[in-house]
Order: C-alpha cells, then structure tokens, then sequence
C-alpha cells in the first residue's frame, strides 16, 4: 500500500532514501549481472586499475626523501577514480534513463545520487582495501595523521561531487560536451596533483598551479599520510569556498538540464 | 485531487534555434473517482500532457498539485531494464513504491501468466509479455489515479477483457485520465471529457458533446 503523498522534510527524506536506494540495486545488478564474480567488479575495476598504473610507473626508479614512485602512486592514483570514473558515468544519465522518471517518486537528481553513490562506494572501497594490503606488503606505511589523511580524502571526494554534477549536467545539454568530456578529464591529469607533488614544482608556477582546487585536495590528503616526510601546499579556506561554489553551480546547471529533458518515448 | 494550473510546454526545435509551443494554459482538475477522457489528434499534445501528469516532465510554466498517487502510464514497459529479469523488475517497483515483494510477486506471477519466464531477462520477451508484465505490475500498486495512454494494447483477446475487468470494475472508485483515439473505451468508461487541439485544451459539458467535436475535428 502507498500511503499518501506528505509533505514534511523527512517523509519526503525517507522516499528520496528508498528510491535512491533502489537504483542503486537496479545499476549494480544490471551492470555487473549475477554471473561471475558479479558485484565484486564495483571494487575489482578500479583496483586493477590502480594496480595496473602501480605495476607500470611504480618500476620507475625516482625514490625522492624514501618515498618510492609505487608508495607515491599508491596514496595518489586512487583519488582520480573518484572524480574521472563518475563522470563517465553520469553522462546522459537522464536521457538514458528518463522512462524511469514515469514513476512518480524516482525525481530526475535521484538518477545522478545513484550513479554517485554506486562510483564512490566503489571507489573508496577498493581503495581501502588496496591500502591495507599495500601497508601489509611494506609498499605504504599507516598514515601521520588519519584524521588529515580522511580530510583530504573527503575534500576530493567532494571536489569530485561537484565537478561530477557539473559534467553530468553539460553532457545533457550539449552533445559537443559529450563528446569532448573524455578529452577534458585528460587534459585535467596535469591538474589532478596526482603526478608531480606540488613541491616539486618550480616556485613561479607553483603558486597559479594551486589555484586549481582538486590539487589543494590532493595535498591534504598526501599532508595526512606523508606527514613529515613530504612538503605540501594548500589551503583550506580557498578549497573549501570553491568546493562550495562548484556544489551549488553544479545542483543549479542540473536542475536546468532536468528541465530541458525530453523523453524519447 | 490533481490539478493542472496555467500549464504552458515548449519544446526545443531546429536545434534549440527556436521553440514549438506543444501545450498553451491548460487548465484541469481531476477529483477523486473521476474518470476524463482526453481526445485530440496525433500530434495534438495528448502524451505530452500525459508526462507531464506523471511527472515524467516539466512544465515549462504553471503549477501542476497532485495530492493523489498518480500511477506511470498503463502498460507502459518502458521502465524496464531489459537486461534484467521480470523479477527484478517487480523487485525495482517494490523498492522504489515501499510494497511488499512477496505479495507483489505473487499477484503478477498469478495475473500475468509469463509462468518461468519471469526469472528471464525482459528483453526475451514478446512486446504482448512485455505489456502483460506491465499491466500487472501497475495493478498491484494502489494508486489513486491512473493514466491510460492510447488503449491499452495488451496482449490477446482474453488477457484485454482480464485487464478491463482488474481496471474498470475492480478499481471503479479511482481516477482515471484516458487519452485515446478509441472513442468506445472513452465512451464507455468516462464520466468527464475534454478534447485537446493545437495545444489547447477545451473541457465539454458531457462525453458524447467533446466526441461530437472531436469527430467534427
């Protein structure tokens, strides 16, 4: 039975839980099947991805201050599946999926909480597990300061929230978007903070280079698990303020391309 | 209680160069129990405003207040994932609805009749099964207020009349919004009538006046 529509904040909460919740289990079994291994490719696919990076830059002989490049790639890499894997999924989510929105309580952002959900789920589950077993085998260490190192990670996952919203809104309104997304998230790699540490950027560049908050991000969380070992710059305040901006930019351009849907059917 | 107020929607043409007002200032009030039939032409707006009632899209302007659950459009399989199975479907609608699984599951495996293959993907199924799984689905959700959009094709002959009777006698105390070309189904279910053209909706006295004007159309 279907109790009647109400209208106070949790009531409303508790659908938007429900209905969310519900994607989720309809992506993941339609993405990953019951065969094989199945749901475990939600954490499978982005590990082998880190492995794989690991394996093939990790054999680099660039040990700076005894941080090998596999210790540096293992605490850098997996931040990038966060923000450059979500934002192939969400693109033309509404569109592939606006037959869902006949159903009155599925509301057109609980397509883009799913997908986010279901890519950070995985994200920062293989990425947990990886770590454990890279401490485990002596490639990484415990973290200086866990606290920090759960900071930066939340504030890259947040970053990636936001630019994620943004992308996922500008796929549906331009196909020129679309179609150069990829083509974006590469050209963001030398932005990522995922390859050189920003002290090992020369000083004159260094300073515009940290206007690009996903790098800040990244420092903090390499703040958190270097520690002492490696000199990071950033700025919480700045981070923070343009987090925020990209949040709200983000839920506003969504909401214009919701309104521009027009289902196939 | 459902009510369309001042309802204007355009949609985007020659690529967004300019715009094709599809509906103007609708305006509608469905109350409890009440059943409309919407005639109109092909191209009149009818599943537009069909979508826009369950809320498939948005108004470009106007208010639409719904105090009613409204269900999707009847037989409507396009919600389905076709890689998964009939089950899972149910499974997603019961998530999604807050009902019981099991006595979800039961009420389509009995009315439906797709027997074993309701563990197999949709997208082996025939457009008629697909539609049986649909309708049953739609049944077992208790709406308030349904939405019928271009007759329901739905399978064979004794599976249409089982669907009628589930529809019109079983569930005669709710709302309902036919929109048809079929003029017997309006005619023969409808309490209310209106007729949609060039995007304008006109709402007549009595059935048979907005089948006389549809007719003249």
């Amino acid at each position: 039975m279907i109790t009647r529509p109400k209208t106070s904040f949790l009531y409303q909460l508790g659908i938007q839980r429900r209905v969310i919740w519900a994607l989720v289990m309809r992506e993941m079994i339609t993405r990953y099947g019951r065969e094989g291994i199945g749901v475990l490719w939600l954490v499978g696919e982005p590990a082998l991805f880190i492995v794989g990076v690991m394996v093939i830059f990790g054999s680099i002989e660039g040990a700076r201050n005894g941080i090998s490049m596999a210790e540096y790639l293992a605490v850098s890499y997996p931040t990038i599946i966060l923000w450059r894997n979500t934002t192939g999924r969400v693109a033309k989510a509404l569109e592939v999926n606006a037959a869902l929105l006949h159903l009155n309580p599925v509301r057109p952002i609980d397509l883009y909480y799913s997908r986010i959900f279901l890519e950070f789920s995985g994200a920062i589950a293989s990425f947990l597990i990886l770590y454990l077993i890279f401490v485990a085998v002596g490639i990484c260490q415990w973290p200086a300061d866990v606290l920090m190192m759960t900071f930066g990670y939340f504030m890259v996952a947040w970053f990636s929230f936001g630019f994620v919203m943004i992308m996922g809104a500008l796929s549906e309104m331009s196909e020129t978007i679309d179609r150069i997304s990829h083509i974006i998230l590469y050209l963001m790699l030398p932005f990522s903070g995922i390859f050189v540490p920003a002290y090992l950027v020369p000083a004159q560049y260094r300073d515009p280079l940290l206007l690009t908050p996903l790098i800040n991000c990244v420092e903090m969380f390499h703040a958190g698990y270097f520690g002492d070992r490696m000199h990071t710059y950033y700025s919480i305040t700045y981070t923070i303020s343009i987090n925020l901006l990209m949040t709200f930019a983000g839920l506003v351009m969504v909401q214009i391309a919701i309104r521009r849907v027009k289902l196939v059917k | 209680m459902l009510e369309l107020v001042n309802i204007y929607k355009s949609y985007p043409i020659h690529h967004g160069k300019a715009e094709r007002m599809v509906l103007k200032n609708i305006n509608l009030r469905v109350e409890k129990g009440q059943r409309w039939g919407i005639l109109g032409r092909n191209g009149a707006g009818k599943s537009t405003m069909i979508r826009l009632i369950s809320g498939a899209e948005f108004p470009h302007s106007g208010k639409i207040n719904r105090d009613m659950t409204i269900s999707w459009p009847l037989a409507f399989g396009g919600t389905f994932q076709g890689s998964l199975t009939g089950r899972d479907n149910v499974k997603l609608i019961c998530r999604i609805y807050n009902i019981d699984f099991k006595e979800c599951m039961a009420f389509v495996e009995e009315f439906a009749e797709l027997g074993a293959y309701l563990r197999e993907p949709v997208k082996n199924y025939s457009s008629g099964m697909s539609s049986r799984l649909a309708f049953a689905i739609s049944m077992s959700v208790e709406f308030d207020c349904f939405l019928i959009d271009e007759g329901m094709a739905v399978g064979d002959h004794r599976f249409h009349q089982k669907c009628k009777y589930e529809l019109f006698e079983k569930r005669s105390d709710r709302a309902m919004i036919i929109v048809a070309h079929q003029m017997e189904l309006i005619r023969d279910h409808c309490d209310h009538a209106a007729v949609l053209e060039n995007g304008e909706l006109t709402i007549y006295d009595t059935v048979e006046d907005a089948i006389g004007i549809y007719n003249a159309l």
